[in-house]
């Protein structure tokens, strides 16, 4: 006799199941069992990997749920087809869309709109069950009898488990005398939540997370025992010895029940405003259409090229989808949202010619099929960054435009890492909340099965309280929680449009920041056949449609898209590594690369994109492309017909597309045969695997006039490069943002740095550093005033910016509607008078004295706040109608702040420095110390030793090709910044000091290192600066 | 009226190491019928190990509740009904 699960739990059960998917799988084709049963609380969101991980292991996914009812009472549902998992997934639309978020239940009657699904009673929190263990067991039989009213006979069991619990032997005895009764068959579960009997420790730490409760608290969620693991077949047949029949239906539920996912037709949204034109005609009139505006005159090139385009894109049937991505682009342009297509979707003419990227791919020779190709079997995906404020209402367009049954935003799953880890599970197990949260910050952005990894190897981590004893089953527990969801977030961009109803496929549930999310995630909603569409929100275009107004109000002609893509004095700036704020362009290393790199024109910028990567410097191609196009390294090829593909590149294998190039030019694949090759070069993790292309490469090489040695030799080149490479559309359409960017900094600063003020967090700077680099080009950081500031910061005379009252702290958005509104009429004559119009409360007043935005009412702060209290009592009295005297005191009684004094308060309050860095304090003792400014720094020589001290920012680890550590920082003063790299030995020595707790700024020794323009420090020492 | 003991017992196992047989102060009683059995896995953060718990019904017309500890294998009186 076999044995089926019907009632599994996996992690996606939220906190409710603890062994995943793939090894719940594993264990029950491990029992020979022939199928398994996923049966999640109220949600499917582990059915693509169950499916895919069931196939694999050769046993049958059978989909399910376990459902919450309104009562509270919980069932277990099996789709018997894809047509009962769409009843399924509509079911829990239903029971999550109509009910508060996060509490899913569904209303009794309607079930009656299940079709096609099996039902079993459920477990101890089954309605039937509950009933019987209250001993009503006359309205426990009433109840089965309905649920067999509604769902029939062959679609109703009643579900017998063996939890090993009190009073199950009593229960199931019941449970059978109501079954023969009401002649309802059997089914017996185990209530599977992990695989292993010792997952049991998980799962009751995952009960107490979830419960918030620690182990030592008594709650009646908690398992009793370690019995829901999932139990083999001999084991399942002792348990439910008495009950044959129970363990027979469960082959028989398996046998009746298909996989829902065998049909991977796609679901791509249809375009449905064609006038009755067909979608492939109307996508060709269209493109054709904006190459004639693109180019003044369609060429026979350009024909040719989008003809080819069209003709992949009619064969794939993708020509709704680009009319769906045109009509939303079209849509923010009639509206005046900047855009810009992003990503391998600039590979397209097409995608250039419906003004969705403005890459032109033809004259970028960029390959479409790195795009889109016959052989490729997965769909498109175009992704647009959308101005931010925006991207909202574009996001809104489509819903209103293809309705909202079918669309909706993708899920991601947020899941264990370290950090979230150490707290969740440290809590549960009674570790006090304080300590566990002082030793989770102090780790790294990690997984949670790498924390011991990094115990033995960061040097910050050495005195970790998580090396003691007393840590290690904590320890333990994370590393098996690992990357289990902890819950479900939204896709920062990805929506989903589909031709049919989504709860077809997908149940649906809000978000919690409100919009309707699928209850998968981008890789699943894809192998569901649904189209993704990455709508982005970009500050960056945000702040350039700002700083463009601040420049316009100014009197100032400017036109974005007009900026000439050749400005010497823009290059000059980038090239002397000055690109905070330029987009893409303002990280430590990409400032490093700029500053001896020496761009000079587009093709710089577009290879600079691709360059500061992960990939490529993992991949060391950094160094040699820069020797060669500095002429320092000698370029030479392989073969002739590479020097065409790789001559932009200085020799170097840069972009993927470059490898489907080499591919087709050495081999003869045709292009989709080598984008096939590039993506298993750049996925491939077994040898095995590899050698077979490489084998494939040659022989087609060969049979192309190629040698088999230098075919061997090339294939053993684009190998190396291939999992590095950057997909050069995306450098290319990032990289004239940059470089506009970088034009509106060096022309604009005032109105660009403002910009970048007004719409943070973004970037890698925060605002202190901002400003300070803003007073570095000349621009003055002006105080708040409740008379000139607005909300938001705003320039002044184009050399100024002044700080807004929305920086104050605490400041609310009513409190600056009325400073707003009062300031409209009058303006404020002094601070008692501000107060009483305005009408803000102690709080705000009391900061707003302090950063300086009522010096211009009365200069006295210290004074101010003094008679803060006495304002107040006046301002009550007086609403009350009483006559009161008011005291102020005198001029000079009170002596005010001094300027540092004011400067800490200013810091406090804006988070910024008005005046001054805070380095600038201490800078006639630094300098008496002969420890080294910023400013003094960048004029020494390469060699030089020296001492200089400032703020720690953003250290971090990037990836090496050695896989040694190496740590890069800046130190911030009030000059700029000083960037600092610090290699293994010294940070291993002196790692804590970086990662540490920051008690005082940085003092770091060391060796002067310059490039091109560029000059670091090479720390051999570092300490907290003591004054 | 039930009392809580935690006395240890003799205990005389059938098929699947089910009692047959208790001997509680040098008195056998046979079980007449388990009438429900369970797992408790107790405070295992502590180091407690798994129990299996019985309440069975004995030919003496009383029933108790025993347990077997699964780590030392030892047998101890839990509980006895009135």
């Amino acid at each position: 006799m076999s044995f089926v699960h019907l009632h599994t739990h996996s992690p996606f059960s939220f906190l409710d199941g603890a062994s995943s998917v793939e090894e719940l799988v594993k264990k029950a084709a491990e029992q020979d069992m022939p199928a398994l049963a996923l049966t999640d609380h109220d949600n499917v969101c582990g059915a693509v990997k169950f499916y895919n991980a069931a196939r694999e292991a050769g046993i049958k996914p059978i989909q399910g749920v376990e459902l919450t009812l309104e009562s509270g009472g919980h069932l277990t549902l099996l789709a018997r087809s894809s047509r009962g998992y769409a009843s399924i997934c509509s079911l829990l639309t239903q029971a999550n869309v109509d009910n508060p978020r996060g509490e899913p239940a569904a209303a009794f009657r309607s079930l009656e709109g299940l079709q096609e699904v099996i039902v079993l009673s459920g477990c101890r929190q089954g309605e039937i069950n509950r009933l019987i263990l209250q001993g009503q067991y006359e309205e426990a039989c009433l109840r089965a009898q309905e649920y067999l009213n509604i769902l029939g006979e062959n679609d109703f069991y009643i579900e017998l488990q063996g939890g090993c619990l009190p009073g199950d032997f009593f229960l199931n005895h019941r449970l059978m005398e109501l079954a023969e009764y009401l002649d309802i068959e059997l089914a017996a579960s185990s209530n599977v939540h992990y695989a292993r009997h010792q997952d049991f420790i998980i799962h009751d730490l995952l009960t107490c997370i979830r419960t918030l409760t620690r182990v030592q608290d008594i709650h009646h969620l908690r398992p009793l025992n370690g019995e829901n693991y999932l139990k083999s077949i001999p084991q399942m047949k002792t348990l439910f010895s008495s009950f044959p029949r129970a363990l027979e239906n469960t082959v028989r539920i398996a046998g009746e029940c298909e996989a829902v996912f065998q049909s991977k037709q796609p679901h791509l949204p249809c375009y449905c405003d064609t006038n009755g034109e067909a979608p492939v005609r109307m996508l060709r009139r269209l493109a054709f259409e904006g190459a004639q505006s693109r180019y003044g005159k369609v060429s026979r090139q350009v024909k040719e090229r989008l003809e080819s385009e069209i003709e992949v894109i009619e064969k794939l049937g993708f020509a709704d989808y680009f009319l769906v991505v045109w009509d939303v682009a079209r849509y923010a342009r009639s509206r005046g949202i900047r855009y810009a297509g992003r990503g391998s979707a600039a590979d397209s003419l097409v995608v250039y010619c419906l003004y969705i990227s403005e890459v032109d791919s033809l004259q970028r020779g960029l390959l479409f099929e790195r795009f889109m190709s016959l052989e490729r079997k997965g769909l498109p995906d175009i992704d647009i960054d959308f101005e931010s404020r925006y991207r909202d209402e574009v996001i809104d367009y489509v819903y209103q435009r293809y309705g909202d049954e079918r669309v909706a935003r993708v899920a991601t799953y947020n899941t264990f890492q370290a950090r979230s880890a150490i707290r969740d599970l440290g809590k549960a197990l009674g570790f006090v909340e304080e300590e566990l949260s002082r030793i989770a910050k102090k780790l790294p952005h990690t997984h949670a099965d790498n924390i011991r990894k990094v115990l033995t190897t960061l040097p910050e981590l050495k005195n970790s309280p998580l090396q003691e004893e007393r840590f290690q089953l904590l320890l333990d527990v994370s590393e098996r929680i690992a990357g289990f969801p902890r819950f479900l977030g939204t896709h920062l961009g990805g929506v989903v449009i589909s031709n049919i109803p989504l709860i077809n496929l997908t149940p649906l549930q809000r978000s919690a920041l409100g919009p309707i999310i699928t209850q998968f995630d981008k890789d699943d909603v894809e192998e569901l056949g649904l189209a993704k569409l990455d709508l982005l929100p970009l500050r960056t275009l945000t702040v350039i449609s700002d700083a463009a107004r601040f420049i316009e109000e100014s009197g100032q002609e400017f036109n974005y898209e007009a900026i000439p893509l050749n400005d010497r004095a823009s290059y000059e700036m980038i090239n002397q590594g000055d690109t905070i704020g330029v987009f893409q362009l303002e990280s430590p290393a990409q400032r490093a690369l700029q500053s001896h790199f020496n761009a000079s024109h587009m093709e710089d910028m577009v290879a600079s994109m691709a360059l500061i990567r992960p990939g490529p410097i993992k991949g060391n191609m950094v160094e040699p492309y820069i020797a060669r196009r500095h002429g320092q390294e000698e370029i030479s090829y392989l073969h002739p017909l590479l020097k065409p593909i790789l001559e932009k590149t200085y020799g170097v294998v840069l972009f993927q597309e470059q490898v489907i190039e080499i591919a087709t030019a050495i081999a003869g694949f045709s292009p989709g045969e080598a984008d096939r090759l590039r993506r298993v070069m750049t996925h491939a993790r077994s040898e095995k695997v590899m050698q077979e292309i490489g084998a494939e490469f040659v022989e087609q090489a060969e049979k192309n006039g190629v040698a088999g040695d230098l075919a061997r030799e090339i294939f053993a080149c684009i190998r190396g490069y291939a999992s590095y490479g950057f997909c050069e559309a995306h450098a290319a359409a990032f990289a004239t943002t940059s470089f506009k960017t970088a034009y509106m900094v060096k022309h604009y600063p005032a109105e660009y740095y403002a910009a970048i003020l007004n719409n943070q967090p973004m970037g890698f700077y925060p605002p202190y550093i901002i400003c300070g680099e803003a007073r570095r080009r000349g621009i003055s950081i002006l105080p708040p005033d409740v008379n000139v500031s607005g909300s938001d910061f705003k320039t002044e005379k184009k050399i100024a910016i002044r700080v807004g009252l929305k920086q104050v702290r605490g400041m609310s958005g009513d409190a600056l509607l009325r400073i707003a509104a009062e300031r409209t009429r009058n303006v404020f004559k002094s601070p008692q008078e501000f107060m009483e119009r305005s009408g803000v409360n102690r709080d705000i007043m009391e900061n707003l004295i302090k950063c300086g935005a009522l010096d211009t009412l009365q200069e006295n702060r210290r004074q101010m706040l003094m008679e803060l209290p006495a304002w107040m009592e006046y301002i009550k009295n007086k609403k009350n109608r009483e006559q009161v005297l008011f005291k102020s005191f005198k001029a000079g009684e009170v002596p005010d702040f001094n300027r540092r004094e004011k400067e800490v308060l200013e810091r406090e309050i804006l988070g910024l420095d008005i005046r001054n860095h805070f380095m600038a304090e201490l800078r006639s003792e630094l300098n008496k110390r002969r420890i080294y400014s910023s400013t003094e720094v960048k004029k020494l020589p390469a060699g030089k030793q020296v001492q200089a001290a400032g703020i720690l920012f953003r250290p971090h680890r990037p990836p090496t090709r050695s896989g040694k550590i190496v740590v890069f920082f800046s130190l911030t003063d009030e000059f700029g910044l000083i960037d600092v790299s610090v290699f293994e030995p010294v940070y291993m020595k002196y790692g804590d000091f970086i990662f540490g707790e920051q008690k005082a700024p940085l003092l770091v020794k060391g060796r002067i290192n310059r490039r091109g323009n560029g000059v670091s420090i090479m720390a051999r020492e570092i300490s907290f600066l003591q004054m | 009226m039930i009392e809580k003991y935690f006395q240890p017992i003799k205990v005389q196992c059938g098929n699947l190491h089910r009692p047959m047989a208790i001997e509680i102060n040098q008195l056998r009683v046979g079980v007449e019928t388990i009438l429900e059995s369970w797992y408790d896995t107790g405070c295992w953060w502590e180091g407690e190990s798994e129990k299996v718990f019985y309440r069975v019904y004995c030919q003496d017309g009383g029933v108790r509740e025993i347990f077997n500890d699964l780590s030392s294998g030892e047998w101890l009186l839990y509980r006895v009904y009135d």
